[in-house]
């Protein structure tokens, strides 16, 4: 497991400028864009003259310009500034010279006809640029969105070259340590003893810390799939299992009934099993521990939350308590890998909404968490 | 008959490790191991360099890691099932890896059971003793290979 398994990103490679590598699609990118800038304006612009010989000769002079308007508005959604202007051009020729021979008859006689024509060049010049805004506009957000398409890929081949290579070496530091702790043991003192147990809790601890990132990473590459959740029954269904986990604690736990949000039900539960297990853990040096699940006004937001009487933190470390590996107490008073708020708050932010926690030290912790208005309310 | 165990595994000190762990549980038999995909399909045809092996020699069970170099455990195990001598061989995947897809895949390609490495030696020492128990002790393996006679 020696090699780094990443898989092909991309088989279409871009350039900055957006043209896609590759002679065959060279060509026909080459095609399509000529089509759009040159094809698409000629063959509306003689569409709509052919229009405006027939039937609409009728009109005789009347309405000269009334098939060119939506000529050039065509012309330049498909091509852009340059066809539009096109368009327009091909559209003033036509109306001064190629129709008047056809029909018999001039179209521009007077002044008013050599306003109305200075009126259709402005606005055909307008509803160009503005269309070739829009254009750029949308060619941007594209290759943004490829671009992501990309980094999210190669995250993905990254956390699993993570899951087998970083694991490997570690299984191997760790397992010959406890040969030697096993077999050869009788033969070192209780200092080289003592040494091996702590390369055997470092290489285990590691382990969990890479295990931990991975499921950080996992929250952010699944697909979300929200339906209605009983937060409630996550909450109690969680406290159930931590004190099962732990007979000996007492913990009073409060749970309001039937409060639902619209989310993925395996990352609501992620969330619910961090935000409730991190209050299990930081009361257990409490004597009358007590965890509360609710709903609450917070700055004209309704906001859920998990509230304990636990070590609590200062708000001075309020930044710190989201991020990855960021601890505010060391593993010998609380154990933990520093992953699991960062897992709730990306949790959270995934579906659009707000984390944030108040507390103070040995005064207990808050953490609300708010989603979007439609998602929240009792039944 | 001695009941052979193919082990396909690329890295050398997952190689001991479990070596170490069969003979700590007390798993005798005869490991042989295949350090790439190739090795472990030359060995199982008879072919390459195992050319001449008598193929009718099974192993009872090929312990099958999926990050291999050239062909990939994957891969190994799709030609495993292809092949009509070694279709019902019972293939185990050990590995590193509990992505979903992993283990989706390796069910999907037919895999028997999916096991994965743990850290902790401890831990692998007991998964070891736990495969060599069910598939070489438990398991009835199915009668592949051999002409009926």
């Amino acid at each position: 497991m020696n090699h780094l398994r990443f898989h092909a990103p991309l088989a279409r490679v871009r350039t900055p400028g957006g043209r896609t590598i590759g002679a065959d699609m060279d060509r026909r990118s080459a095609f399509r864009n000529a089509w759009q800038r040159w094809g698409v304006p000629v063959a509306v612009i003689v569409a709509a003259g052919a229009f405006r010989l027939w039937p609409l000769q009728a009109l005789e002079a009347r309405l000269t310009w009334l098939t060119f308007y939506p000529a050039v508005a065509v012309a330049a959604l498909y091509g852009g500034l340059r066809a539009g202007l096109l368009g327009t051009s091909l559209s003033c020729l036509a109306v001064l010279w190629l129709l008047p021979p056809l029909t018999g008859q001039p179209f521009i006689r007077d002044s008013a006809d050599w306003l109305g024509l200075a009126v259709f060049a402005a606005t055909s010049i307008l509803v160009s640029g503005i269309a070739e805004t829009t254009r750029r506009a949308n060619a941007r957000a594209k290759q943004a969105h490829e671009e992501t398409e990309v980094a999210n890929r190669e995250l993905q081949a990254f956390s699993y070259s993570v899951a087998h290579d970083l694991r490997a070496p570690l299984r191997g530091m760790n397992g010959f340590a406890q040969v030697l702790i096993d077999d050869y043991g009788n033969k070192l003192d209780a200092d080289g003893q003592d040494a091996l147990q702590e390369i055997l809790l470092n290489a285990r601890r590691m382990g969990e810390l890479i295990d931990a990132l991975l499921s950080l990473s996992r929250v952010t590459r699944s697909a979300l799939k929200p339906e209605s959740v009983d937060l409630s029954a996550v909450v109690r269904a969680t406290a159930s299992r931590l004190s099962t986990a732990e007979p000996q604690r007492t913990v009073e736990v409060v749970v309001q009934d039937h409060l639902r949000a619209d989310l993925d039900p395996v990352l609501a539960r992620t969330l619910v099993e961090n935000v409730v297990g991190n209050a299990w853990k930081f009361t257990s040096k409490v004597p009358a521990a007590r965890i509360e699940f609710g709903v609450a006004e917070k700055d004209r937001v309704r906001a859920f939350y998990v509230r304990d009487n636990g070590a609590g933190f200062d708000m001075a470390f309020a930044n710190k308590l989201f991020a990855p590996f960021q601890r505010l107490h060391t593993v010998a008073e609380f154990p933990g890998t520093g992953i699991g708020l960062a897992t709730v708050q990306r949790i959270v932010h995934r579906h659009g909404g707000r984390m944030w926690a108040e507390g103070t030290v040995d005064g207990g912790a808050t953490f609300y968490f708010a989603f979007p208005r439609r998602d929240l309310g009792g039944k | 008959m001695n009941k052979v165990i193919l082990l396909v595994e690329d890295n050398s000190s997952d190689e001991k490790l479990t070596l170490l762990a069969f003979k700590k549980c007390g798993v005798s038999n005869e490991v042989v191991v295949a350090r790439d995909g190739e090795e472990a399909l030359d060995y199982l045809f008879g072919t390459g360099s195992h050319a001449g092996r008598d193929t009718r020699v099974v192993p009872t069970v090929v312990l099958l890691d999926l990050g291999l170099p050239r062909i990939d455990g994957h891969e190994v195990l799709r030609r495993i099932r292809a092949d009509a001598r070694t279709k019902l061989l019972p293939v185990v995947i050990l590995t590193s890896s509990k992505e979903d897809e992993d283990v989706a895949r390796g069910y999907a390609l037919g895999a028997n059971a999916y096991v994965r490495k743990p850290v902790d030696f401890v831990e692998f020492s007991q998964a070891a003793r736990t495969l060599g128990l069910f598939w070489l002790l438990l398991n009835e393996p199915p009668r592949v290979g051999r002409s009926p006679s």
